[in-house]
């Protein structure tokens, strides 16, 4: 009997409450980069290869900087469950498509690890990471970063790029007349909605976004509470502005509300605390695009948002959590 | 009789009207605002006689003898007059605007309340002392470990700013400027930042010793803090008023302040995260200041006025 080894026992005995999931990390991250895909591959049809530079640069730069910061630290290896992909990704669908590759790699580097790797990992960061990588970026490459937009279509009339503004630039610099005019008159806003416009490669197309989030939000994957309240923030801030379907179409507002405003890391716990940070990312918007030093202010209203979560879940608690006395 | 009464009655009635008439036709500005890049919008309490680019002299408060060019003339409805310049009018600044005919002179600046209310946001948010001079860090890394102490400081701080900033200014304006000891302004604010602070610290603890057992700590702290000094030596380089230093002096309290209670809830949440063993304690503080900076980068070029 002695060279059998000891069967396994059949049942595993421990302590309840006993969950089961099919869900997974990785499982997570690899649905929402597979919902980032239509409105990538819109952003590389429409501004050609130096988009896909971009991307490829960016990805590469966060995968590469994860891969080093687990031999650093010793850890097992989490490129395979898609967080710096996703991260990677979602800094280049941020970025104006001609800003040189080697910026992009260099900003997917610092997201990874200055934005997530140095607080020890995936789920432990305060900002997000692809945000901290677009904000680092404007504070080290202002002028690629500003002039880096291409007329849509440009690279297939046989010219390497048509740099122009995006609308809101144009609206900022001058005013919504030279916008209009920019997006092609007042019918422009079937533009705005199919993606035919000047802007950061993932940011173009309404509709493709829509379609990745309603694939998200039908795996159950995404709540709608952040967008809600990011949409909700914005219109109240440019309602009076008397361009305000042009705030609404035009920017990273669709992009930044049903994929960073709903990430499970840097996103208050509740839904009411989901609500109000997403309504704290619409009105920081509205304010920076109108009084800011800025014409798109999304990236650094959710960075200023993802400041205030650690106070947003001290005040919405979930219910039996909370503790006798008020919180401060 | 009745007759000559009918006619004075009659006289009197297009006396008064006539006089009436004659202020109705004494024209004053009601409004005028500065409208970027360059309109001023006027409103008036009666019609203009004349209404051509000659009749406007608009000169910059602080250059009475050079005229900004009018480039055009528009008259709207409600006696509503708006100029165009050939060069930009910042709303924020001081102008004189005088009329030929008939001769007035008014003063375009935006309202007291609004450059008031811009100091103290740009005190708190757009030159947040600690996110974009990095000034105050001893006490910011020394106090933001804990919720309950960032917020006792955050409140004491503030308070103290405000005190040391109006005992500074009085000091300066009434003293320091009429003796013309202006090189002696950092020894003397030090001075007043350390009196004042062991002044509150006796008071509270003679008068209110409970609140002194839970927050007199801080006082001690404050006194060696560089933001404290900064106020008052900015108000003083830049000879501001007693209002628009009370203004700086709330902003830059509350800025800290709000400083203070984000870096303390985060640093809260940090105790749970599994940060690599040389980037424990100071390094990730600094590190997250570091990302903290960056987002406060978005409120960088706010101008309520554009």
């Amino acid at each position: 009997m002695s060279g059998t080894p000891a069967p396994r026992p059949p049942f595993v005995v421990t302590p309840g409450p006993h969950l089961r999931t099919s869900e997974s990390t990785a499982g997570i991250m690899w649905w929402v980069n597979a919902a980032l895909l239509p409105t990538t591959a819109w952003g590389v049809w429409v501004f050609g290869p130096p988009a896909l530079e971009v991307i490829l640069g960016a990805v590469a730069g966060a995968v590469g900087a994860e891969a080093l910061a687990n031999r650093l630290m010793k850890q097992r290896l989490t490129v395979k469950n898609g967080s710096a992909v996703c991260t990677g990704l979602l800094l280049a669908l941020t970025l104006p498509p001609l800003v040189p590759w080697w910026a992009a790699l260099i900003g997917g580097v610092f997201a990874i690890l200055f934005g997530k790797m140095i607080f020890g990992g995936l789920g432990y960061n305060l900002f997000n990471p692809a945000m901290i990588g677009r904000a680092f970026m404007m504070a080290s490459f202002p002028v690629a970063m500003t002039i880096g937009w291409s007329i849509p279509r440009a690279w297939y009339s046989r010219l390497e790029a048509i740099t122009t503004a995006t609308p809101l630039g144009v609206m900022r610099e001058h005013d919504l007349q030279a916008a209009l005019h920019l997006i092609g008159g007042p019918e422009g806003w079937f533009r705005l909605l199919i993606g035919l416009r000047p802007g950061s490669i993932g940011e173009v197309s309404v509709v493709l976004i829509l379609l990745g989030a309603l694939v998200l939000l039908a795996r159950g994957i995404i709540r709608l509470y952040a967008p809600l309240g990011v949409f909700f923030g914005l219109a109240l801030m440019t309602s009076f502005s008397g361009a305000a379907w042009l705030h609404m179409l035009s920017g990273g507002v669709w992009l930044a509300a049903f994929f960073m405003a709903t990430d499970y890391v840097t996103a208050p716990v509740t839904r009411p605390g989901q609500l109000v940070f997403g309504v704290l990312i619409g009105l920081l918007t509205g304010l920076i695009r109108m009084w800011g030093g800025y014409p798109e202010g999304i990236c650094f209203a959710i960075l200023i948002a993802n400041a205030m979560v650690p106070a947003l879940d001290l005040w919405f608690r979930p219910g039996r959590v909370q503790t006798a006395g008020a919180p401060s | 009789m009745s007759r000559a009464r009918a006619w004075l009655t009659a006289a009197l009635a297009a006396l008064s009207l006539a006089a009436g008439t004659a202020r109705a036709a004494e024209v004053r500005v009601l409004s005028a605002r500065v409208v970027a890049p360059s309109e001023l919008r006027l409103r008036f309490s009666a019609p203009l006689p004349r209404a051509d680019a000659e009749n406007f002299r608009l000169t910059h408060a602080q250059a009475p003898d050079i005229p900004i060019p009018v480039s055009r003339v528009r008259l709207a409805d409600g006696n509503r007059v708006v100029l165009t310049f050939e060069q930009r009018l910042m709303p924020a600044e001081h102008y004189r605007l005088e009329l030929a005919d008939p001769p007035l002179a008014h003063d375009v600046r935006p309202a007291a309340w609004a450059l008031l209310l811009s100091v103290m946001i740009a005190a708190a948010f757009i030159n947040n002392f600690v996110f974009t001079r990095y000034l105050g860090l001893c006490i910011f890394f020394g106090v933001s470990k804990k919720r309950d102490t960032a917020i006792g400081m955050g409140i004491v701080f503030t308070l103290v700013m405000i005190f040391t900033a109006m005992v500074s200014w009085s000091l300066d304006t009434f003293v320091l400027r009429p003796l013309q000891l202006g090189f002696f302004q950092i020894l003397v604010f030090i001075g007043v930042v350390a009196s004042v602070v062991q002044f509150l610290d006796t008071m509270l603890r003679k008068t209110h010793p409970v609140l002194h057992r839970k927050w007199g700590i801080y006082l001690m702290l404050i006194t060696t803090n560089c933001i404290i000094l900064a106020v008052p030596l900015l108000n003083a380089q830049a000879s501001n008023g007693p209002l628009d230093s009370l203004a700086l002096a709330i902003g830059s309290g509350a800025g800290f302040a709000l400083a203070l209670f984000l870096m303390s809830c985060a640093r809260e949440r940090l105790e749970y995260a599994r940060v690599p063993q040389p980037f424990q304690g100071l390094p990730i503080a600094f590190a997250l200041a570091g990302l903290f900076a960056l987002a406060f980068m978005g409120f960088s070029g706010l101008d309520f006025f554009r």
